[in-house]
Formats: structure tokens, C-alpha cells, sequence
């Protein structure tokens, strides 16, 4: 355990100061806000010192002097995760990546590209796009987060139904350890089958709690041929569950099919200006690609499980533009709620995806019983459901009816033989859900990998374990939510 | 059944066969609280990879460990335990049209378990990828007995540390494999390939293969396999492998012969490899020496350059450019010390001896130590502090 944090010395603050600069320093409450969350909204935590080094060496004197004075470690990207896990420990000192934002090399023959944690996502593609490569993953924040974030959370996307998640596309790494001293993990130049265990692989996905990624080695992609957009609408989303089950039955490998139920295309509508129809109880929007012949033939075969599913409508995109505003909706879908709900909040779990339809069926009861709205804008391909269930902070008890709803959803997921989160991590949000997916053994096996990196606990402290601290007496317990304690809804 | 079993020429005192996946973790438990000395053999037809244990008092064979434990088609998954063959894990498959895109040399004896601690990978890798991109969850036995599970059934998962990577590769140094959950792919409507060089008047020098690797890349053709094994004349032949919709393949077929008629090599395409695609097989996981090398993709003809006053003729090279793999497997005229120190003098190179013949009493298996040797040992002791299981055998010693 960490000592009591303590406001931060004048002295602290001229140590840190020395390493990243003053302006780099940053203990003024007031600017200290901004670091008090991530995406994850209802929950502020003040850090106790935010420093924005430049390079691996400054990080890496950070971290010894975080460690000379036994204060916790939170790192930061940009601050999009939605899981909390870049939310502050009480006290602690907060090291953002935000100014290591350097292209280091772009080595397009060898198809791989060297970057600092803080380079956002989206600017990968954009230097190397009009060479035709692009950088696969593709959260839907993608024009803001970055890459170092991407690692931590082993961030999805729409298109990762195809091309895979981020620790399918990080080769490599430099990592700032809690010691001060810096490791080089997995292949250093594009070369495959590096030595000895996969430590790359595992630090990907680690939510901060191995240590500090100070440089990236990526893999980037040659764009397809030819990319074939569809878009389908259905009366419920019990056909368009069923189209997606008959899609990926079928052998059908699409780069990526995202659903939205009325409530979603709602919000969007009234977002953007896309034209999508409202009387309509869900949509799916696809995409095919490949070489030329073949998406053609996909494309086809596809639009026959749409028909044969039920599709009320049936369209591709006219042109590029159309097809990019159709994707800007999909993208921008969280931020709609906004039009609809004056605050959300989302979960992320995964399914089998041939249960999309009654998990849908039960996730809507779920709300229904708790009086709550849910949307539901979602891979559908891949069976990472996240439900945004809509709620007024200004009254009373709504917010936390909402997280037990989010709670509830969750252990639903579970109980079909899925994950609590297919991409947004489990940070501070799900550390308690954690121990009701895994056995006390998993977790303590988890634990075992997690203390090869950093065995005090220095980095991101209090996330995805679950602890009593966190979860009450029982790590994980269980809190019948009010709709199921009233008989509304059961657990199976 | 024969439990003759030697790892890398070590006999054991005991070869036992754990029934079902309590009984392995009871073994496990008990040989290692007993300080015995333990490894883990699936089919054994990867017994030659790696160095020679110090000594091993037991050998835990997963072969009765074989049965499907859930399949869903319509997920695109499926659960196994360890030991079962490759082979038989294709059939079930085949039944609904499904594959699992792992080439291994012997998949009747090769098992799943197997496949993952040697990370096993062929000439679809280029397409598929390796274990890494199949694997979505496992559940193993810790060296000293407990049972622990990572990831899970569905395809994403991103919920706790990422036990089934750290699995992959690891030889069984962190504990047994027990089931595995892998994402599985359709079985292709059409494959066919297009041979470069077959005749025996041209051929590719090293710099066309990878010039003709890096333009199919271009072309934004899609390949699920390029090789290219080596000619006694130094020179290579290619085969590019193309599978998916019948017009698809038809389409890039045609595009391939182009690209490799540009580059003056008679080219023709094939509705059949007739026998190339075994013949890779076979010399992937030829019997000792052989020895893996891999490279970053685009030095293919820097690493020709350096091994080819290294070898001879007699020596045979499968490349495989678009991955950054050749294979070799040196004559025994060959100066393999010089050949192995050469290409570990290099920082992007790694070689591998993955079959060590008996007579290469003084070759280290692996080469130069990995970078991060550090963290890698302490992530071994956690596993195993008593240094029990498969000692000796992997990377630097872990």
C-alpha cells in the first residue's frame, strides 16, 4: 500500500518541474480538472501532480521520482477510455503522453510504422494513407485517441471484425518499467517470431499496469482493392440479429457489420444528417472488402442473408461521400445520446453472436423493468453489444439505477458465455465484474504477469483487479438490482 | 501404446498419461511438489526444437486429452482440449465447412496443445496469420498444479491479462495448455496457385522474389501463401497460393502470371499445386538440421547476400518473403557455427535452430538472448520458482 497522498510539495513540484519543464508541471487545481476523468464521466479523481514529459528518458525519470516519493502512477492519452482507466488514484502523479507525438519512422516495404504513445490513432493512416496503407484498428474515436491508449485497452473497432484488434497489429514496444529502467519488448524491425514469450502481447490490453509504452512499432496495411458498403433496415433487431447470425454462419467475412436499434438511428439522425429512416426498428451498416471480384460476389451473397433475413430495405451508398457520412453517423453514435438523453452510459460486453437477438430482447427488459431507456449501436459481427442506457443525472438515484442496469447487462452476457468488455477494458468500471467472469485462481494467475512488471502496484493502481476496497467485502459481490429484487426480472 | 518418449535425446524415468483434465492437474500438483523434473508432449513432432534439458524425471503426454469440448459453427469457434491431433480437429471442422489455417508438418500425430507452445506456423501465415491471431482463450495447469483460464469463448475479448498470448511459443515452460478455444475460418469455394520459374532455363534471384513479393502487394492482390524454395543453382522458384471465390482466384491468377512475366520468369497457373504444397510442407518441418531464420520482410535479398558463401548447393533454402521466414537446412558440409553466428550477428535477424541433430553437441538452439531476458525470467520464476517445468529447454535458459 502507498502512503496517504499528500498535496504536492513545492519541492515535488520543482523536482518534476526540473525533469519535463515548468510548463510541463502541472499542480494548479484549476488546471488540474481536466485530468480528473477520462471518458468514463461519473467519476473525478484529483491527481496530485500531472507532468507531460517529452521522451522515453523523461518518462523514465518521472517514474523514479514518483517512486523516491512512493506515489502512485497513473498514465493518460488522451483521456477517451471508457472504463476509467485513465481515472487518477487520489493523490497520484499523472504522467499524459500527449506531447510524445512523433512519427518515428514509417517503413512502408517492411509495412510498419514507429510512433510515440501520444500520436492520435487516425494520424497514422493519414501519413501513409495516400500511399494506399492505412493502420487497421479503428476505435470509433480514432480522430482523438491514441495510440498508447490503443495499447493499453487493446483497442477494438468496427473494422477489427476482419483485420483484428490492436495487439494483432503492435509488434513491438519500449516500455518504462516501475523501476525506472526501460525495456525493449518483441521485434525490432518488422522481423517475425521474436525470442521468448510474447511479453509484447501481454503488455498490450494491460491497461497501464505494466508500465509506460513510450514507443510503438505497428503494423500497417495495404488498403483493399475495392470496399463495398451496405445498409440494411429491418423491422426489429430480432431479423437484423438474425441476418448477422446468417452472414457469419454462412463463412461470409465482412471487414465489419455495425448495427443500431430505432433508439440509436434516433440519435443519430438528430446528430449529423445522415438520412436514415426512423420508422424503422433497426439497421445494419456493412462492409465488404477485398479484390475486386470478390466483393462483388460477397457483396451479393450478402444481400441475399439480408433479404432471406427479413430487410424491409436494402441500399449501398451512391458514392464515397455517401458512404463515408453513412460510417461518420456510426462513428459519432455515443456522442448523438446527447440529442436524446441528457446522460448515458455505455456498456461494452460481448456475446456469442448468434444470441444477438434475445440477448437484445433481454437487455430491453432489463430497462424496461428499471424504467430506463436503453439504445443499443453495436458490432454486431463480432457480438460486442454496447448498450448506452440513458439516464437524467438531476434526479435523484437515476445514475446509479443506470449502473446497476449496466451491472445487470453484464452478468447477461456472462450467462450466454461471453466477456464484460469486448474492448473498453475493465479500468475502475468493471474491476468488479471481473472476479464473476474469472475464478479467484485466474485472477491470481493474472496477477502473477501483472507483478512480473510492476510487483509494488506503482502503475494504475485499484484497476481491473477487484478488491474489497472496491467491491465491498466480497471481491465481485453480488447486488440484486431493484427490478430483479421486485420479481421483474430473473437471473437463468 | 509405445511411450518411448525422448525430449531432444533426454530419456525420462516416466511417461504418464493423464486421462481428463483433473487427473492432469493432479499429475502436475504432485510431480511438482515432489520436485520431479517435468515436460509436456503432445504427438512429439516437435521434440527436436530447442536445446537439450539438463534432465527430466517425467513426461506428461496430452494425448488422451482429445475432446471437443464446445463448437458452435455459427461462431466460428471452437473449444478443445490440448491433445487433440490437428488432424482431427480438421475433420470436425470439415464437417461445416471450416478450417483451422495452422499448417503443421504430421497433423495426425501434431497436436492443438502442441501447435500453441511451439507456435507452430506454415505458408499461410502470410493471410491468417499465426496462433496469436487464432487463439481467444485457454485454459492451462500451472506448473505447480492450479488450473487458471484466460480470455474466453467469444472472438473479442479484452477482459483481464492476456494469459492465451503469453501461451503461444512458450514451450511449456509456463505450465501445460489444457484446452484452447480458436477462431476458425471457412473453407475457401476455390484455391489455385500460379508457379514462377518451374522450368529450368530462368529462375529468380533473390531480389525478383522479394521485388515480386512486394508487388503483389502493390496490386493489392491478396495471397493466402508465397514460397520460394531454392534451386541447387542458388536461384528460386516461386509459388503463390490463391483461394476464395472461384473468380476471385481466376482474377488474381491472371494478375499474378503478369507480374511475375514482367519480371522474365515463365509463370503458369494451376488449378492444382500437384505436389508443391506437400513438398513445403515437408521441407518446413524437415527432419534435423534445420534451421528458421526470420527477417524483416524487406531484407529477403540482404539475407540471401549474406548466407548464400555460407552454403552450397547442397544446402536447401524455403523462403517465404512476405513473412520474413526462409528456412534452411544446411549440408553437412556446411560450417553451420559460421552460418548461425553470421545471421545472429545481425540485430533484426533471428535464427533458430528448430530440428538440432545430435551431433551438434555445442549450438545453442536459440541465439543471442532476447532483449527483454530480464522480465521474461521473472515472469518464469513466478510461474515456476522451482525451475521444474521443461528446464533447460527454452530461450536462454527460462
Amino acid at each position: 500500500m502507498h502512503a496517504q497522498p499528500l498535496a504536492p510539495s513545492p519541492n515535488l513540484r520543482e523536482r518534476f518541474a526540473a525533469i519535463v519543464g515548468e510548463r510541463n508541471t502541472i499542480t494548479e487545481p484549476s488546471d488540474l480538472r481536466t485530468y480528473e476523468c477520462d471518458g468514463l464521466l461519473g467519476y473525478r479523481v484529483r491527481p496530485g501532480v500531472v507532468v507531460l514529459p517529452a521522451d522515453t528518458a523523461e518518462v523514465a525519470a518521472c517514474v523514479q521520482l514518483a517512486r523516491e516519493f512512493d506515489l502512485p502512477i497513473v498514465p493518460r492519452g488522451a483521456g477517451t477510455g471508457l472504463s476509467g482507466g485513465a481515472l487518477p488514484t487520489d493523490g497520484c502523479v499523472m504522467i499524459g503522453l500527449a506531447r510524445m507525438r512523433a512519427i518515428l519512422a514509417i517503413d512502408l516495404p517492411n509495412r510498419t510504422v514507429r510512433v510515440q504513445p501520444g500520436v492520435i490513432n487516425l494520424d497514422i493512416s493519414r501519413a501513409i494513407g495516400a500511399e494506399g496503407y492505412y493502420y487497421a484498428p479503428d476505435p470509433s474515436s480514432q480522430s482523438v485517441c491514441t495510440i498508447g491508449g490503443n495499447v493499453a485497452e487493446n483497442s477494438g473497432g468496427a473494422h477489427c471484425l476482419k483485420y483484428g484488434f490492436t495487439v494483432n497489429h503492435v509488434l513491438g514496444l519500449t516500455l518504462v518499467l516501475s523501476d525506472g529502467s526501460v525495456a525493449e519488448l518483441g521485434s525490432r524491425n518488422g522481423e517475425p517470431d521474436p525470442l521468448g514469450y510474447d511479453l509484447t502481447g501481454v503488455v498490450v490490453g494491460s491497461e497501464g499496469m505494466t508500465g509506460i509504452v513510450t514507443e510503438v512499432l505497428v503494423r500497417v496495411l495495404r488498403s483493399a482493392q475495392r470496399t463495398q458498403t451496405l445498409f440494411a433496415t429491418f423491422p426489429s433487431t430480432d431479423e437484423a440479429g438474425d441476418a448477422v447470425s446468417r452472414i457469419i454462419g454462412a463463412g461470409i467475412v465482412p471487414a465489419a457489420i455495425e448495427m443500431c436499434d430505432q433508439l440509436a438511428i434516433e440519435a443519430i439522425v438528430a446528430a449529423t444528417h445522415v438520412d436514415w429512416p426512423l420508422d424503422v426498428g433497426a439497421l445494419l451498416l456493412m462492409d465488404v472488402d477485398g479484390v475486386n471480384a470478390d466483393v462483388e460476389e460477397t457483396a451479393a451473397r450478402a444481400h441475399a442473408h439480408l433479404e432471406a433475413a427479413g430487410a424491409i430495405e436494402i441500399r449501398a451508398p451512391k458514392d464515397e461521400a455517401e458512404r463515408q457520412l453513412a460510417w461518420k453517423g456510426r462513428k459519432s453514435a455515443f456522442a448523438a445520446m446527447g440529442r436524446i438523453s441528457p446522460n448515458y452510459y455505455v456498456q461494452d460486453g460481448v456475446i456469442p453472436r448468434k444470441q444477438i437477438a434475445p440477448v437484445l430482447r433481454e437487455i430491453a427488459a432489463l430497462g424496461a423493468a428499471a424504467g430506463l431507456r436503453i439504445a443499443n449501436v453495436f458490432h454486431a459481427g463480432d457480438g460486442n453489444l454496447h448498450p448506452l442506457v440513458l439516464y437524467d443525472a438531476r434526479i435523484p438515484g437515476q445514475e446509479h439505477t443506470a449502473e446497476c442496469v449496466g451491472g445487470e447487462i453484464l452478468r447477461v452476457c456472462l450467462r450466454y458465455g461471453g466477456s464484460v468488455t469486448g474492448e473498453h477494458g475493465v479500468g475502475h468500471d468493471k474491476a468488479c465484474y471481473l472476479g464473476e467472469q474469472f475464478s479467484v485462481d485466474d485472477l491470481a494467475t493474472m496477477m502473477r504477469i501483472r507483478e512480473t512488471f510492476d510487483p509494488e502496484h506503482r502503475f494504475n493502481p485499484d484497476k481491473m483487479f477487484p478488491t474489497p476496497r472496491l467491491c465491498g467485502d466480497v471481491p465481485g459481490k453480488y447486488v440484486p438490482h431493484a427490478a430483479e429484487a421486485s420479481g421483474a426480472v430473473g437471473r437463468g | 501404446m509405445n511411450d518411448a518418449v525422448t525430449v531432444a535425446g533426454v530419456v525420462p524415468a516416466e511417461v504418464v498419461t493423464p486421462r481428463d483434465l483433473d487427473e492432469l492437474a493432479e499429475i502436475v500438483r504432485e510431480r511438482y511438489a515432489r520436485g520431479s523434473r517435468f515436460a509436456f508432449v503432445g504427438g512429439g513432432t516437435q521434440l527436436d526444437l530447442g536445446n537439450r534439458p539438463a534432465a527430466l524425471d517425467t513426461i506428461v503426454r496430452t494425448t488422451a486429452l482429445d475432446r471437443v469440448i464446445d463448437y458452435t459453427p455459427e461462431d466460428q469457434t471452437i473449444t478443445v482440449e490440448a491433445g487433440m491431433t490437428l488432424g482431427t480437429l480438421d475433420r470436425i471442422l470439415a464437417e461445416a465447412g471450416q478450417m483451422l489455417p495452422l499448417d503443421a508438418g504430421d497433423r495426425e500425430r501434431g497436436t492443438v496443445g502442441g501447435a500453441i507452445a511451439a507456435n507452430l506456423a506454415g505458408r499461410h501465415r502470410l493471410r491468417y496469420g499465426t496462433v496469436k491471431d487464432m487463439i481467444v482463450g485457454v485454459a492451462i495447469v500451472r506448473p505447480d498444479g492450479t488450473p487458471a483460464r484466460g480470455g474466453g469463448k467469444v472472438v473479442k475479448n479484452v477482459a483481464g491479462f492476456d494469459l492465451p498470448k503469453l501461451m503461444v511459443g512458450s514451450l511449456g515452460t509456463l505450465g501445460a495448455v489444457a484446452t484452447a478455444t480458436l477462431r476458425v475460418y471457412p473453407v475457401p469455394e476455390t484455391t489455385a496457385f500460379v508457379a514462377g520459374a518451374f522450368e529450368d532455363d530462368d529462375g529468380f534471384v533473390a531480389r525478383d522474389a522479394a521485388a515480386l513479393s512486394a508487388s503483389l502487394v502493390r496490386e493489392r492482390l491478396e495471397p493466402v501463401a508465397m514460397w520460394a524454395p531454392s534451386r541447387p543453382d542458388g536461384r528460386y522458384r516461386v509459388m503463390v497460393e490463391f483461394a476464395g471465390s472461384r473468380v476471385a482466384v481466376e482474377a488474381q491468377c491472371r494478375a499474378c502470371e503478369r507480374l511475375i512475366a514482367e519480371s522474365g520468369v515463365s509463370a503458369r497457373s494451376c488449378a492444382s499445386d500437384g505436389d508443391e504444397g506437400e513438398r513445403e510442407t515437408r521441407a518446413r518441418y524437415a527432419a534435423a538440421p534445420r534451421i528458421k531464420i526470420g527477417f524483416a520482410p524487406a531484407s529477403f535479398a540482404q539475407l540471401d547476400e549474406l548466407i548464400r558463401p555460407l552454403i552450397d548447393g547442397d544446402t536447401t533454402v524455403l523462403a517465404y518473403p512476405g513473412v520474413g521466414i526462409a528456412v534452411i537446412r544446411p549440408a553437412a558440409s556446411v560450417d553451420h557455427r559460421a552460418l548461425l553466428a553470421a545471421i545472429r550477428k545481425r540485430e533484426d535477424m533471428t535464427a533458430v535452430v528448430e530440428a538440432m541433430p545430435p551431433q551438434w553437441t555445442d549450438v545453442d538452439a536459440w541465439g543471442n538472448p532476447p532483449r527483454a531476458l530480464r522480465l521474461m525470467r521473472a515472469l518464469k520464476t513466478s510461474f515456476d520458482p522451482r525451475g521444474l517445468c521443461n528446464p533447460g529447454r527454452y530461450v536462454a535458459g527460462l
